[in-house]
Formats: C-alpha cells, structure tokens, sequence
C-alpha cells in the first residue's frame, strides 16, 4: 500500500513559492526579441521569426504550468488542512 | 575611411550596405538574458518543490511529476534556456560573419573609391568581387535561416509530442487500477520498427507511455495535438487573445472538422454533424484538445 505523508505547510509554502515564481515570469514576459528582424533579408527572417515564435508559445505553456503549480498547491494545502481539522474534531467528539 | 566614404565605396561597388550589428547585438542580448532568466527558474522552480518535499503519496508524486518529471516545470525551463542559448549562438556566428563579409566589403570599397580616380578600368573586377561576397553573405545567411527553421521544428514536434502525450494519459486515467497500472487495451500494431523492437505485433496500449507506443497507436493523438499546436500558434502569431471564449470555439469547430476528415469512416451520426450541432459532451472533446494545448 502506497505510503501518504500530509505535510500542508510544506505544501502551501510551496505553492505560494510558485505563485511568486509564476507572477515574476509573467512580468518578465515574452517580449524579447519582438518586431524586426535582426537581418533584413527574408530567408533569414523567417526562419527567426518562426523559432522566436515556437520559444514564445513554449513559454506561454511554461506560465500556464508555473501558474497551475502555484495555485493548485495552495488549494491543495487548504484542502488537506480542512480534512485535518475534520479529523480532529471528530477525533475530539 | 570614414562612414560616409565607406557608404560611397560600397554604392561604386554596387552592392547595399550590410545590416546594422547594433541590431544583431540588442537580439543577442536578449536571447541571452531570456537564457539565464529560464535556467534560473529551472534552479528556483527545484527549489520551491523541496519546500513540500515531506509529502508523499499518488497525490504528492502527481506533483512531482508536474515540477520535476521529464515534462515538468525544472526541465522545461532548462530545455528552454539551452534553445534560447542555441538562437543566440546560432545569431553569433551570424554577426560573426557579417563583420567578415563587412571586413572584405570595406577593403574593396576603398580600393573602388581609389580606382575611380587612378584605375577606373579596375571597378567592373571589384564589382564582381563584391557581388560574389554579397551572394555568398546571402547564401550563408539563408542557411542560417533554415538552420532556425529546423530549430523551430524540432520545438514544435516537441510541444506536439507533449500535448498528445496528455490526450493519452487523460484516455488511459479512468482505466488506473489501485496498483497504479491500468486495465489493459490489447492492440496490434503494424508499425514494422515496433515490432522489430519488441518482438510482438501486440501493445497494450493502456499500460504503455505514449511516447514508446507504436507510430499507428500514437497517430491520432499526434495529429488532433498538431491542429491544435497549430491553431494557437497561427491564433498568437495575429495578436488573438488565445483564452478568449471565441478562440475557444472557433478553435474546437477546427479540430471537430479535422478530425471528422480522419474519422468519418466510423464516426457517429451525431459526430458527423457541424460543430454547432453537436451535443455539449461532443463539442467539450474538442474543447478539450484546445485546452491541453493551451495547458488549462
């Protein structure tokens, strides 16, 4: 049987640890390399203009990830607080 | 010679004058600075898991997973600072050659401005030469370009292989037994590498990671993934806000239409519809494919 250790603490710190690093890579942004080109001739462009696009959207995915890691930790955190609550309430009955 | 006399020269010579390095070097310094942000979260985002690192259980590994597994948050960012550096490299040698090209382009333009007034009979060979430099620049530059290019493939494939990777695990998550393996769906397979491998036309599709399923049972993960990959990508690429409710459905009305391409044969009565008459169950599936897209 798989072993389950509750630490919320641990987890909520955690969580607003990613909710820091999540706000701080939204504010940092996908603007660099934006608008011209560095070289103005066309077969080049494009090719950058395609890899800087790809690397964008790979972070767009990453902000997602870092966001989902923050906020579903925290509510993970408050949920095993809830149910440790309940327990010793009933414990306590 | 002056910047003026090298602008001169250069016009002798007929050829345009190269692009500004400046410009090159402000793209540099971006790739680069974008490449330590990213290895530092890689470090940062190890950091903040440890703090929840007394917790275990399937809950706990959930996480992990998400933070520290192959396609997780510490080695996609990783990945992401080693692309950003290998544009910047790749940008590098570009400048690098450009000042080389630039170096031999100034050495004829000052022999142009001097054959001008004592060997004019000299400036059809020096226009040749420079017109050989500037195609062979242009030639150097293009395969730059498609190096990029390739780059930027290989990162799509990537996301594309990612994203079918969920479909697959969102498929097989019903079928998860308490021992942590799944209910088995026995398949054949006729992809010939496969088989090879594991001496076997049979895969238990349910039990096995997609990336080491076979090239047919992977395919209509891989090709729902790439229209989706696709259609965010076009959809950013014009500015369109991605998490729109528009998007969404105008997005999900692409993916039902291409999927139904592929699976008409067998598709449903209701499956075969437009997508504006599909039942909700049926339009969220399309959804769905946006969403893991997107990562929402």
């Amino acid at each position: 049987m798989t072993e389950i250790t509750i630490d919320a603490g641990g987890r909520d710190s955690a969580g607003r640890a990613f909710g820091a690093l999540a706000d701080e890579y939204s504010g940092h942004g996908g603007g660099w390399c934006r608008g011209e080109s560095p070289l103005p001739y066309e077969e080049f462009a494009a090719g950058y203009h395609e890899v800087t696009a790809g690397l964008r959207a790979a972070c767009e995915g990453l902000s997602s990830s870092l966001d989902q890691a923050g906020t579903g930790q925290v509510a993970m955190a408050a949920i095993n607080r809830g149910t440790e609550l309940a327990n010793s309430r009933g414990w306590q009955v | 010679m002056t910047e003026q006399a090298w602008a001169g020269g250069l016009a002798l010579l007929g050829v345009p004058p190269l692009p500004d390095l400046d410009v090159v070097d402000r793209h540099i310094a971006d790739l680069d600075a974008a490449a330590a942000h990213h290895r530092k979260l890689a470090a940062e985002s190890r950091r903040a898991h440890r703090l929840a690192g007394a917790n275990s259980g399937p809950a706990a590994d959930a996480v992990d997973d998400h933070v520290t597994g192959r396609d997780g948050i510490a080695l996609t960012a990783g990945d992401l600072a080693d692309r950003l550096s290998s544009v910047a490299g790749t940008l590098r040698v570009t400048r690098e050659t450009l000042v080389w090209v630039g170096g031999l382009l100034a050495g004829l333009a000052a022999l142009a401005v001097a054959a001008v007034a004592y060997a004019p009979h000299l400036l059809p060979r020096l226009r040749s030469i420079a017109a050989r430099l500037s195609a062979r620049l242009r030639e150097i530059t293009a395969r730059l370009g498609a190096l990029m290019r390739g780059m930027s493939t290989t990162l799509t494939n990537r996301r594309v292989d990612k994203v079918a990777g969920r479909f697959h695990d969102a498929w097989r998550a019903p079928r998860k037994l308490p021992d942590g393996t799944y209910e088995p769906r026995v398949k054949t397979t006729t992809d010939p590498a496969w088989i090879k491998k594991h001496d076997t036309d049979q895969v238990d599709i349910a039990n096995t990671r997609y990336r080491d399923l076979p090239a047919d049972w992977k395919r209509e993960n891989q090709e729902s993934a790439r229209i989706g990959v696709q259609l965010v990508d076009e959809a950013r690429a014009s500015g369109v806000d991605v998490r729109s409710e528009r998007f969404m459905e105008e997005a999900s009305s692409v993916v039902h239409d291409k999927w139904l391409v592929r699976n008409r044969d067998w598709a449903t009565e209701e499956q075969r519809r437009p997508y504006e008459l599909l039942s909700h169950a049926e339009k969220e599936k399309d959804r769905d494919v946006v969403r893991m897209v997107l990562g929402i």
